[in-house]
Order: C-alpha cells, then sequence, then structure tokens
C-alpha cells in the first residue's frame, strides 16, 4: 500500500522508537461524568492519566470494563470533551479537526448503514475523510484485497457477518492512509484465521511507520504485537512501559496479599509415589496442578535462587522420584495483568 | 464541502433502497395514468371565438361543466384550488408517511457505533447535522417532484394550462416537510427514539392545527366585526358593520355605542349567526344571505338626519323588506320610521333630496308624508317625531325613474356626482349617465369603455365633480374626466387581490383605491409628475388591515379621510399637500375577544409554523392568478388569502430555529 509513511525516508522508517516524535501526549488527563436529571451523580472515569506514545509505535491500551479505554480514545477523537489536563494528536490539540484528518478509527461495535455495500461504503467514508470519489475507487480494490472482502465488494452490508464489517471498518480506517490508526477491539468477532491477518496488517503498518493505538480485551493479541502498552484501572494508569518489562515491574511493585512471585517461579514435572513426591517437596510452598493415575505430578512453586532449585532437585532425587522436565515461567501479560487490576 | 454532500449523497442512497419510497412513486403513477386521459376542448362560436370548454376522459365526452367560462377563467379556478385539494388530500398523506419514514434516520445517526465514525472524521459538528437533515429531505424531494412535474405536464399537455406553481410547489413541500422534519430530527437528536419522534412530531401537528383553528374562529369573527362603512356627522363618525349593525364612537366612554342591532329574528337566528360569525367571513362571500340588500347610513341634508336600514335575517320565501330607519344628527338615536321600497340598493343624497335607486333602475325622491299627522313646519322637526313615534307619519318615495331604465347589478355599480347632479351607471363594460332633467332623472348618454377583458367582471365605480372612477375584480383601475373619457388613464397597484372600495376626494385632488387585501392606494392627481402617475401605498394606521375609507369635509373646508382598521379603529387624517395629516384615533378598549385575538392569538399564529396553510402559497405564486398576465380574473370571486407568504416566512423560520437549536445540542453534547 501506498501510505504516507512509505513516503518517509527509510531513516525516519527505521529509526529508534525513541528519537521519533510524539503521536499521542496525554497529560493529567481527566473526565467527570455527571448522570441523573434533578440529583446529579459524578462519576470520575479518567483521573489525571499521562502517557505518551512515539510516531511507529504500536501501542496497547488495556484495562477491564469500565476503565476508561473508550473514555480515553473518545477524548482524543473530540467525540466527547475533556474535564482537566491536556492531550493531543501528532501536535494537534486532541478532538481538533486538524488532528482527526491526520487520524483513522476502528470504533467498537461498529455500525455500518444498511443499505451501503462495501464500495459504497469506503466511498462515503473516504468522501468524510475528505478523499475525492476518484481517488476512493483508485485505491479501494486494494484495499479490499488486504482485508479479504475483494469478493463480497458488491453485497450489502446488512448481509455481512460482524468479522466482515470489522474487516470493512479496518478498510474505512486506512483508506485516507492515515498517520495514526486508533482501533477500539480489532480483532472483536473475527475467528483466529482474521485475527492472525489482522497481526499480519499491523506488523506490515508498523513497517510502514504508522502508528498504530490498540485498545484490546484480548491480551494474547496485545502482547504479539505491541512494543508498549498502558494499563487502565477505574480510570487510573497502573502501567506504562514495554511488554517485555511488565514482569520486571510487577515483582518490583509492593504487594501485601501475595508474596508469591517474590522469587523464581519453577514448573516442575515428576513421576513417583505419591507420599514420596509429598516428602520431597516438605517444606516448600507449592501447587500441584495435575496429578495423573500413573503417578505423574506437575507442581509449580516458587523459590529463593537457583541454589534453592539444585537442593531441590537433589532432595527429589535422593528421593527416588524422577523429574521429567523443570522451567522457568515467565510472568505473562495476562498475568501482570490480572496481578495490577485485581 | 465534499464530506457533508457525502452525507445528502448517502441519505440519497438510503432514500432510494428503501420499498416504502417505490410503493409512493408506484401510488402516484396510478393517480398520474389516471389523470392523463382527462383533457379538454374549447367550444367555439361561428366567429371562431371561445365560449366554453368541454372535457373528456380519453374519447368519452363528460357532463357540461364549464360550458360558460373562458379557458382563462378555467385555469385561474384550476390553479386558485388544485392546491388546496392536493394540500389536504395528497400531499398530507405523502408528508404523514415521510415523517414515519424518515423518523429513524436520526436516532440511527446516533447509534454509539455509527455516530463515533462519524465524529471521528474531519466534519463538524453542526456541519454534520444540518447535512443530515438536508439529506432527511431527500425522501419527499424524489415524492413532490414526480408528484408535481407529472401534475405539470399534465395540466399543460391536456387542460393547456402551463402554470409555474405545481413546479414551485416541489420546493415548496419540501420545505413543508423540513419543518415537520426539524421536529423529528430534534426529537431523534434528545431521546434517540423514533416512536417518540413520530409521536412528537404528530403532537406539533396537532398544536399547528389547534392555534391554525383558533386563529382562524377568531380572526373570522373580527372580520365579520370590522366597519364596512363610515359617515362623519358633525363632531362624532357613524359606522356599520358586517351584519349591519350601527354604531356611533362615543367620546366620553370611548367606545363605540350600538344604535342599530342587526334584526336576527328568534333565538335559534340568533345563535345560528353567532356560530357562523366565527366561522364563515361574511364580507367575503358574494352570496351571504341578506347581505346585498343594506343600506348605508346617508345624510338627510334636507331634514338634519341620518338615514339607514339594517339587516333582517333572511327567511325562506320572505318578502325581503328593508326597515327604514332615522335618526337627528344631534342625538343620532335611530328608530323605525317605515320601509324602502323594494330592491333598494342605494341612496344618494342629491340636489334634489334624498334619492333612492333600486336594482331594477328605479329612482325614487324621498319625501315626507306631511298629510296623515299634525306636524310643524320645520322638516327636522318632523323627521325627529317620526324617529321617537313611527306612527305619526311615514316617508314617501316619488319616482322619479329615467324613462329608458336599465338593471342595475349592483350596489357598487352607481355613483353620483352632486357637482353636476349627475349619475352615472355602469353596465358590462358601459357607462350610463344619467342626467336630471326638469323633476326627474333622464339618461343622457352611453360610453362603451372598450374593455379587453370580461366585462361581466365586478366593478366599483365613483364619480365625484367631473371625475369618475372605475376599478374591476382583476384590480384594474381606470379615472378620466368626464368630458374626456376617451382619454382615461389606466393604473393596476395590485394584481393579486380584488377591489373593495374606490374614492374620490370632495375636491377631486385624491383618488383612493381599497383591495380586499386591506392595502389602500392613492393617487394625488396634483402631484402626477412627482408620483410617476402611479398610485402609492400611503402610510397609514393599520395599513394592510384596513376596510374601508371615507372622504369628508369639515366645516373649515378642509378636506379629510376617514380610514377604519383592524376591525373597529377608526382614524381620521386631514388632507395636507401631498401627506396626511392625523387628525383622531378612535381606539375602544376591547373586550375578551378582541384583546385575545390582538394580544394572544394574532402575535403567536404570526409566529408559529403554518405547514397547513402553504397552499396559499402555491396560490399566490401562481402565474393563472395574477391579472397581469390573465386579465379575465375576477379575484372578487376568489378566496381571498391573506398575507400569503406569512405560512413560507413563519415555517422557515421555526425551521432555521429548531435547526439550530439542534446544532447547538449537537455541538456541545458528550457522545
Amino acid at each position: 500500500m501506498n501510505t504516507k509513511a512509505q513516503l518517509m525516508s527509510d531513516n525516519d522508517a527505521h529509526a529508534p522508537v525513541e528519537t521519533k516524535p510524539l503521536a499521542i501526549v496525554a497529560e493529567g488527563l481527566s473526565k467527570t461524568y455527571s448522570e441523573g436529571t434533578i440529583f446529579r451523580k459524578k462519576f470520575n472515569a479518567l483521573k489525571e492519566v499521562s502517557f505518551q506514545v512515539r510516531e511507529g509505535e504500536v501501542f496497547g491500551l488495556l484495562g477491564p470494563n469500565g476503565a476508561g479505554k473508550t473514555t480515553f480514545i473518545k477524548i482524543l477523537l473530540g467525540i466527547i470533551g475533556k474535564s482537566a489536563g491536556s492531550a493531543s494528536l501528532l501536535g494537534k490539540p486532541a478532538g481538533s479537526r486538524a488532528g482527526r484528518r491526520m487520524v483513522g478509527y476502528l470504533p467498537e461495535h461498529l455500525r455500518i448503514p444498511p443499505h451501503l455495500n462495501a464500495n459504497s461504503a469506503l466511498e462515503y467514508y473516504g468522501n468524510l475523510s475528505n478523499l475525492p470519489s476518484r481517488t476512493v475507487r483508485t485505491k479501494r480494490t486494494e484495499l479490499l484485497q488486504l482485508v479479504g472482502l475483494a469478493d463480497r465488494a458488491n453485497d450489502r452490508c446488512k448481509k455481512y457477518s460482524k468479522g466482515m464489517l470489522q474487516r470493512l471498518g479496518l478498510a474505512q480506517a486506512m483508506l485516507h492512509e492515515p498517520r495514526l490508526l486508533i482501533l477500539d477491539e480489532p480483532t472483536d468477532g473475527l475467528d483466529p484465521g482474521a485475527r492472525a491477518e489482522m497481526r499480519q496488517i499491523i506488523k506490515r503498518l508498523k513497517a510502514t511507520g504508522v502508528t498504530i493505538f490498540l485498545n484490546s480485551h484480548l491480551l494474547q493479541e496485545v502482547e504479539l504485537v505491541c512494543d508498549r502498552v498502558a494499563i487502565l484501572n477505574e480510570g487510573q494508569l497502573r502501567y506504562c512501559g514495554n511488554v517485555s518489562d511488565i514482569g520486571d515491574f510487577i515483582k518490583s511493585r509492593p504487594s501485601e496479599t501475595d508474596d508469591a512471585l517474590d522469587g523464581l517461579l519453577i514448573v516442575l514435572e515428576v513421576t513417583g509415589d505419591p507420599d514420596a513426591v509429598n516428602a520431597g517437596f516438605e517444606g516448600q510452598t507449592f501447587a500441584v496442578t495435575e496429578h495423573e493415575a500413573n503417578g505423574n505430578f506437575t507442581v509449580k512453586l516458587t523459590v529463593a535462587d537457583q541454589a534453592a532449585i539444585d537442593e531441590l532437585v537433589d532432595r527429589l532425587r535422593d528421593a527416588n522420584i524422577s523429574i521429567r522436565s523443570l522451567r522457568r515461567e515467565r510472568i505473562t501479560l495476562e498475568d501482570a495483568f490480572l496481578e495490577i487490576v485485581k | 464541502m465534499r464530506p457533508y454532500l457525502a452525507i445528502i449523497k448517502d441519505s440519497f442512497r438510503a432514500a432510494m433502497a428503501s420499498r416504502v419510497l417505490f410503493f409512493l412513486l408506484l401510488l402516484i403513477t396510478c393517480l398520474l395514468v389516471a389523470l392523463a386521459p382527462l383533457h379538454l376542448q374549447p367550444i367555439t362560436d361561428a366567429d371562431g371565438k371561445t365560449t366554453g370548454l368541454d372535457f373528456y376522459y380519453a374519447i368519452w365526452k363528460l357532463p357540461a361543466m364549464f360550458n360558460d367560462v373562458t379557458h382563462q377563467q378555467f385555469a385561474s379556478m384550476v390553479t386558485s384550488y388544485l392546491p388546496v385539494y392536493f394540500d389536504k388530500f395528497v400531499m398530507s398523506i405523502g408528508l404523514l408517511i415521510a415523517i414515519i419514514v424518515t423518523a429513524n434516520m436520526i436516532p440511527e445517526t446516533f447509534e454509539p457505533g455509527s455516530l463515533n465514525l462519524l465524529l471521528s472524521k474531519p466534519v463538524s459538528r453542526w456541519g454534520l447535522y444540518t447535512a443530515k437533515f438536508f439529506g432527511g429531505c431527500v425522501f419527499i424531494l424524489l415524492l413532490a417532484g414526480y408528484l408535481f412535474l407529472g401534475v405539470w405536464l399534465w395540466l399543460g399537455l391536456a387542460m393547456g394550462i402551463w402554470d409555474r406553481a405545481m413546479l414551485l410547489s416541489i420546493p415548496l413541500y419540501v420545505i413543508v416537510f423540513a419543518i415537520y422534519f426539524s421536529v423529528s430530527a430534534l426529537v431523534g437528536l434528545l431521546w434517540r427514539s423514533p416512536i417518540l419522534a413520530v409521536i412528537l412530531t404528530g403532537c406539533f401537528w396537532a398544536f399547528c392545527f389547534v392555534i391554525g383553528s383558533t386563529y382562524g374562529a377568531f380572526h373570522t369573527k373580527m372580520r365579520n366585526s370590522e366597519w364596512i362603512h363610515l359617515l362623519p356627522v358633525e363632531e362624532t363618525v357613524v359606522v356599520s358593520d358586517v351584519l349591519h349593525q350601527v354604531s356611533v364612537w362615543d367620546a366620553t366612554q370611548q367606545k363605540w355605542l350600538t344604535k342599530i342591532d342587526a334584526d336576527l329574528g328568534g333565538d335559534e337566528e340568533k345563535m345560528a349567526m353567532g356560530i357562523q360569525a366565527y366561522m364563515v367571513p361574511m364580507r367575503d362571500v358574494p352570496s351571504a344571505p341578506g347581505l346585498h340588500d343594506f343600506l348605508a347610513p346617508t345624510h338627510d341634508a334636507e331634514r338634519n338626519q341620518v338615514i339607514a336600514s339594517r339587516y333582517k335575517f333572511a327567511k325562506l320565501f320572505s318578502s325581503g323588506k328593508q326597515p327604514l330607519w332615522t335618526a337627528s344628527e344631534s342625538t343620532l338615536d335611530f328608530a323605525e320610521a317605515g320601509a324602502f321600497p323594494r330592491e333598494t340598493i342605494k341612496m344618494f343624497e342629491t340636489r334634489q333630496g334624498l334619492v333612492v335607486v333600486t336594482s331594477s333602475g328605479d329612482f325614487f325622491l324621498m319625501t315626507l308624508e306631511k298629510d296623515s299627522s299634525p306636524v310643524s313646519d320645520d322638516a327636522s322637526d318632523d323627521a325627529e317625531k317620526l324617529a321617537s313615534n313611527p306612527s305619526v307619519g311615514s316617508f314617501k318615495f316619488e319616482p322619479i325613474s329615467p324613462t329608458n331604465r336599465g338593471l342595475i347589478a349592483d350596489a357598487d355599480h352607481i355613483a353620483y356626482s352632486s357637482q353636476r347632479d349627475e349619475f352615472v351607471i355602469y353596465r358590462n363594460g358601459k357607462l350610463n349617465f344619467v342626467s336630471a332633467e326638469a323633476d326627474r332623472y333622464q339618461a343622457s348618454r352611453e360610453f362603451d369603455l372598450k374593455l379587453d377583458f370580461d366585462v361581466s367582471m365586478t366593478a366599483r365605480i365613483e364619480f365625484v365633480g367631473d371625475r369618475v372612477l372605475v376599478a374591476w375584480g382583476n384590480g384594474v383601475v381606470r379615472s378620466a374626466n368626464v368630458d374626456q373619457l376617451e382619454s382615461h388613464i389606466e393604473y393596476q397597484p395590485e394584481s393579486r387581490s380584488g377591489i373593495r372600495e374606490v374614492g374620490i376626494s370632495m375636491g377631486g385632488r385624491y383618488l383612493a383605491v381599497l383591495y380586499r387585501n386591506g392595502n389602500l392606494w392613492f393617487l394625488d392627481l396634483e402631484n402626477e409628475q412627482k408620483n410617476k402617475k402611479e398610485f402609492q401605498l400611503a402610510s397609514l394606521t393599520g395599513q394592510g388591515h384596513i376596510s374601508t375609507f371615507t372622504f369628508s369635509k369639515i366645516s373649515d373646508g378642509s378636506e379629510t379621510i376617514w380610514v377604519a382598521d383592524n376591525s373597529d379603529r377608526a382614524t381620521c387624517y386631514g388632507l395636507v399637500g401631498a401627506g396626511f395629516e392625523k387628525q383622531t384615533r378612535l381606539a375602544p378598549v376591547g373586550g375578551w375577544v378582541e384583546n385575545g385575538y390582538r394580544y394572544l392569538i394574532r402575535p403567536l399564529y404570526t409566529i408559529c409554523p403554518k405547514p397547513g396553510e402553504f397552499y396559499k402559497v402555491v396560490s399566490h405564486l401562481s402565474s393563472s392568478g395574477d391579472t397581469r398576465t390573465n386579465r379575465d380574473i375576477d379575484l372578487n370571486q376568489t378566496l381571498e388569502a391573506r398575507d400569503p407568504w406569512l405560512p413560507l416566512w413563519s415555517g422557515l423560520g421555526f425551521m432555521l430555529v429548531t435547526l439550530f437549536l439542534g446544532c447547538l445540542i449537537f455541538q456541545f453534547r458528550d457522545y
């Protein structure tokens, strides 16, 4: 696809992300909703959220339902107003028409007028982005092929499945070659194959230098494609950083309720007499996650350091227990997310 | 601009995808196919002149309906009544369906999955809402366009009536729909419910209907109580209303005192007339019962009294007796004193005395019957006695008719010049002069006006000094010196309203023409060059709501004009040079009906939208209703639409305000 990002020089496209200009800046962003007609009740959807996204990044915004993710996106696009703080899109004030001109957006629960087909929908949304119909017509075939809708281009949208609508939504978001793509639950309703395709598209777009701001519940998806993530919970920013650093963050943060993550998490697959296995793990805080009938056990536990692992292995061997496998468990994004938002 | 055009284009696509639209287009097609075979053929006489019209449905001739009207008159009738039928029957159904179909349009746009995407685009919110609004009008544009274009072609090809009003109906009915749709869109914006949008649009229609009906009833009542005749008497003025009740201004009480009540007969008749007063604007209905035999109060200088008749409720097979009432000028207390000759249509104060004229062309000199009771030598004393006790004597009507008399079709077709002691009677495009000769009047000469339009058209005539002023129902006015009738000057101040009254000032300097729309036009003959020989719309209080006027002379010889406006207001102006100097304004403190009408109902009606009255705009725009292009139209015989533009301006104003309100809410609301 001949995107604007491709027109950037190779140096720009492959320059370290840290040196690139800022695509999204949020400074102390807050939003308070008032509900009720007579007795107004206030609800803080966002509480002084601050983070930055640089151009060329694939950034994931995570959080449970009601965390404030969609509110954050709506403020960026000017769909709702902010209560306090500031935000900008590609150097333009958030919500401004100049800022929106450079953004492609795929909303959650996308609804496309049922009388349109893929071709006319792209023409309609392209015109709304101020693209002439002629330009839309030259680009739409390629785009529809990219999202896998080329053979259904003339079918009415009311006949489309949810996944097809999502793909059409992605096509319209990319149509005017935006510098920033904001995708709200882009894989919602897609089958596994289509999700893989969506990941490929995102990676391809990233390669062209387009900034992608992703809002998703599917943490594995985010983990697979995002460089950095921010986690929101109850309107507050709980984490913002690289996906690979989230384990260290979890370990580094004080925890009053659970110290299980303080040390090395290992998983052992062992075979032996059940009494012997119990004896071998005596003194350890462990969890038997699986016990098969033929004396096979899968045990998950935390140990202080490598010396403790060696000592445990020796003890198990002395107790005539066979060790089938031993591996160190990494903290996944899902683990971290659940830990952060609990 | 491209994004907003895209929204309108999308609305067009949505309309074209609608099955309801195609169903309605099919219905319109059926209507047009049914109308298509109906056509007319002119009936011509031996000279090739059109005398009437024959109608055919395909090859079958229809029963004779319009075999005595010209094509232009038929065109005028069609373009006057067709918009009303279309408005009430065809378009009302179309509008209702269009409102139901489009009610979902705004709520659908405001579904989060749709709206969030639209709002993320680089478009302004007010532009988005406005474009969606106008896009919603595409549905009715397609329907109205197809219907009126079809009807326009049918009228042109089959009837020979190429009327622009049919084409102009297309944008006008889009505006009517836009008025309703602005309400529907606002409700959809606020509550996002199509059902609520339809319900509240229905409530809005009901509100407009109630306001319009209430105004109509009160307006008719006020029209039926407006002054139709003024007679200045000494320091006061005697007025007559539509029901021929005669009143006099009481300066101390600052109100009109009724001196002669309309004789409405029994209670049932009173109730019937009371209801009718709110329903039928009687002055606008030429055939209203009994109203034609009114004799307005007239001076009887010989006896220093005022003579009048009064309205009698018409009874089936009644003799049509016109009671004669008299009052002395000093007290103005009227009392019945006999009856006028049958079919008396007008009284004149002549050099000989009071002359009454009948519709059959008879002239009678009114004298006092003195031998029936002892009366004094003073004639005025006799009249007073008669007034206080009619049994003491009665009036006698001495025939002074011309030998060759002819019918007088209307009271407004005869006028008298006291300076020349001569009558002029208008008969089918000719002027017949009747001059005094010894002890009676005799027809002296006839002059053919050589009219280039229908000579049977209603006319008004005035004759003062040597000047004759004639005006016709098509709004054309002719003025000429009676001795040089060939060199007349023709004017046409208005071409869409019929003539109500004409007048010439006592000195002959000013000509005045009052049209049915309440506009009073003046021409200052001594200032002709300055005024470019055209009538001017004088700057008078209540201009546009004037119901009658009369020129008079006060004791010092200076000339005045009394003008009645807004039903029961009367103003006296001094005629000073080329201007008017307001001298007296008689404005009574009204009752609840008058005050409610003036200060609540009329202002409310003026600002409220009137989507049900757009047929008035269509009729007004009709090329066949303009007498400048069609001089055969008698506007006195058509329905008078006052303020024909008001539905358009008030409707556009309401729509813009509602649209602005919607934009404002949309602009500052979170979604």
